[in-house]
C-alpha cells in the first residue's frame, strides 16, 4: 500500500488549528475581555473581597485540578497537588504583576512548579517502585486482543492508554503536551509558563507527540478501524 | 527531496506539530501536503500525530473532587495575608523546622557535640582561653581518658569489695540458720556440701575467722580512693 493510496482513502486534515481551537478574532477579543475582567477581580481579591476570591477559586480550580490529574495520573495525588496551588496561589496573589501576562499563566506557572517540585520528591520511590515491580516501567495497557462489545469501555480504555503515556513521558515533554493539547495555551504562553523560548516548545511539543503517537499507534490504528 | 517535492523527511518530522497546529505559512504548509502523499513514511506519521492530537482532546475533563473548594475557602478565609510581610515567610520557616527529620538531625548534633566535649574534658562553664589551642587537645585527651580509667578502676574494686562482703554474710547467715539444728546425740557435721577439694569461696568452708580474713584482704587491697560508703 504506497502513500498516494493512504492520502486517497483517507485525506489529511487541512488544518487550522488556532481558528479551530480559539474561533478566530472573536476568541482573541473575548481573552482580552477576559483579561481585563481578571485583573479587576484580582484587585477587589486584594482589597479584601472575600467574594472576588471565591469566583477565581471557582474560575480556576478545575482547570488546575486537570493540569494536576494529567500530569500525576494519579487523583488523591492531583488533588492535593491543586489544593497545595491555590493555597500558594492565594498567597502570592500579591506579587501577581498583569503587566507580565494573563492571570491563567501565572496561575499556571505557579502549579507548575509545584509539579515539578513533586515529581522530583517522588522520582526516588519511583525508581524503587519500578525496581520492584518491573511490570511499572511498561504502563501502557495492552492492546485489546478483540473488539470489546460496548463502545463506553472501549472509549474508556483509550482514554486509560493516553493517560498512561502522557505519564510515561518525561516531565519536560509531558508539560509541554499537556499545556498545548490538554490546556488550549499557544506556544508564546506556553513559553511564559516554563520560561523557555518558543522554539524550545516547538520543539517539545512536537518531540512528545511524537513520542505518543509512537506509543499510541497501535490502539490508534485500531480506533481509525471505527469504534463499535 | 526532489524538485517535485522540495521538503525532506527530516525538516517534515519537526514541522509536523507546527503544520498540524496551522501555524505554518501556505508555501511550507503545501509541500508539508505533498510531502505526506508521496512520502511512505511521512505520510502514516501524520495521521498517526493527528489521531494522537484527537485522543488527548477526547480526554474527559475530570469533575472537581466534592469539597475541593469548600477546603481552599476554609484554609484562606479570614483577613488577607500581605504577601509581602514576614507572615509568609514564617511561617514556611516554622513548617520547615517542624520536620521530624529536622529535630532528629538536631538531637544527633547536640549529642555528638556534647560527647565531644565530654571526650576532651572541656567544660563549657569553664572554659579558658588554652583549651581552644589545637597543641593542647592531646594533654587534653590523654588526661581525660586517665580519669575515666581510674574511675573505672576505681568502680570495679568497689564493687568487688561489696560483692565479697554480700557473700560472707550470706555464709554467715546459713551458718547461723543451721547451728540450731544440732543435737547432742548427732555427729557434727557442716550444714553444707562439704568438699574439701573445691576451692570455691573458701570462706564458706571456714566460716567466721575465716570469712573475717578474707572480708580484711579484699579491704586493704582496694584501691586507697575507694569509696565504699557509696555503695554499702
Amino acid at each position: 500500500m504506497n502513500a498516494a493510496t493512504i492520502a486517497a482513502r483517507r485525506p489529511l486534515p487541512v488544518w487550522d488549528g488556532k481558528a479551530a481551537r480559539l474561533g478566530g478574532s472573536l476568541a482573541t477579543a473575548g481573552k482580552v475581555a477576559e483579561k481585563v475582567e481578571e485583573r479587576q477581580l484580582v484587585q477587589r481579591c486584594l482589597g479584601g473581597d472575600a467574594r472576588a476570591w471565591e469566583e477565581i477559586v471557582r474560575r480556576h480550580s478545575p482547570r488546575l485540578y486537570h493540569l494536576c490529574l494529567r500530569f500525576t495520573g494519579n487523583a488523591a495525588e492531583a488533588e492535593d497537588l491543586a489544593q497545595d496551588a491555590m493555597l500558594r496561589i492565594y498567597r502570592a496573589l500579591a506579587s501577581y504583576d498583569p503587566g507580565q501576562g494573563a492571570l491563567v499563566t501565572w496561575m499556571t506557572a505557579l502549579t507548575r512548579n509545584l509539579l515539578i517540585d513533586h515529581y522530583r520528591r517522588s522520582r526516588n520511590q519511583r525508581r524503587t517502585d519500578s525496581l520492584d515491580d518491573p511490570g511499572a516501567a511498561l504502563p501502557i495497557p495492552a492492546e485489546p486482543q478483540r473488539r470489546q462489545p460496548d463502545a463506553g469501555v472501549w472509549r474508556r480504555e483509550l482514554h486509560e492508554a493516553v493517560q498512561a503515556a502522557l505519564v510515561r513521558l518525561s516531565p519536560e515533554l509531558r508539560e509541554a503536551v499537556i499545556l498545548r493539547d490538554l490546556e488550549d495555551f499557544d506556544y508564546k504562553e506556553i513559553a511564559a509558563v516554563l520560561h523557555i523560548p518558543e522554539g524550545t516548545v516547538k520543539s517539545r511539543i512536537n518531540r512528545g507527540r511524537i513520542e505518543l503517537a509512537r506509543w499510541l499507534a497501535p490502539r490508534l490504528r485500531h480506533s481509525m478501524g471505527g469504534t463499535p | 527531496m526532489t524538485w517535485l517535492d522540495p521538503m525532506d523527511c527530516p525538516r517534515f518530522e519537526d514541522l509536523a506539530s507546527e503544520f498540524l497546529d496551522g501555524r505554518l505559512d501556505e508555501t511550507t504548509a503545501a509541500a508539508m501536503r505533498l510531502h505526506a502523499r508521496q512520502c511512505a513514511a511521512c505520510g502514516p506519521l501524520l495521521e498517526a500525530l493527528h489521531g494522537t492530537m484527537e485522543a488527548l482532546a477526547a480526554l474527559p475533563a475530570p469533575a472537581l473532587p466534592s469539597g475541593f473548594e469548600t477546603e481552599v475557602l476554609a484554609h484562606t478565609s479570614g483577613e488577607r495575608r500581605n504577601a509581602a510581610g514576614w507572615g509568609p515567610t514564617l511561617q514556611g520557616l516554622g513548617r520547615i523546622l517542624w520536620q521530624p527529620r529536622l529535630a532528629m538531625g538536631i538531637a544527633v548534633a547536640w549529642f555528638g557535640f556534647t560527647l565531644l566535649l565530654n571526650v576532651t574534658g572541656i567544660r563549657l562553664r569553664r572554659l579558658h582561653p588554652g583549651d581552644l589551642a589545637p597543641a593542647h587537645w592531646p594533654q587534653i585527651v590523654s588526661r581525660t581518658l586517665h580519669r575515666t580509667y581510674a574511675r573505672g578502676v576505681r568502680f570495679y574494686y568497689d564493687l568487688r569489695v561489696v560483692y565479697e562482703i554480700q557473700a560472707a554474710l550470706h555464709a554467715i547467715h546459713r551458718q547461723t540458720q543451721a547451728a540450731p539444728a544440732h543435737t547432742p546425740g548427732q555427729s557434727a557435721r557442716p550444714p553444707y556440701n562439704w568438699n574439701p577439694s573445691s576451692r570455691t569461696l573458701a570462706h564458706q568452708r571456714h566460716p567466721g575467722p575465716g570469712a573475717g580474713l578474707h572480708l580484711r584482704w579484699a579491704w586493704m587491697s582496694r584501691p586507697k580512693t575507694c569509696s565504699l560508703g557509696r555503695w554499702v
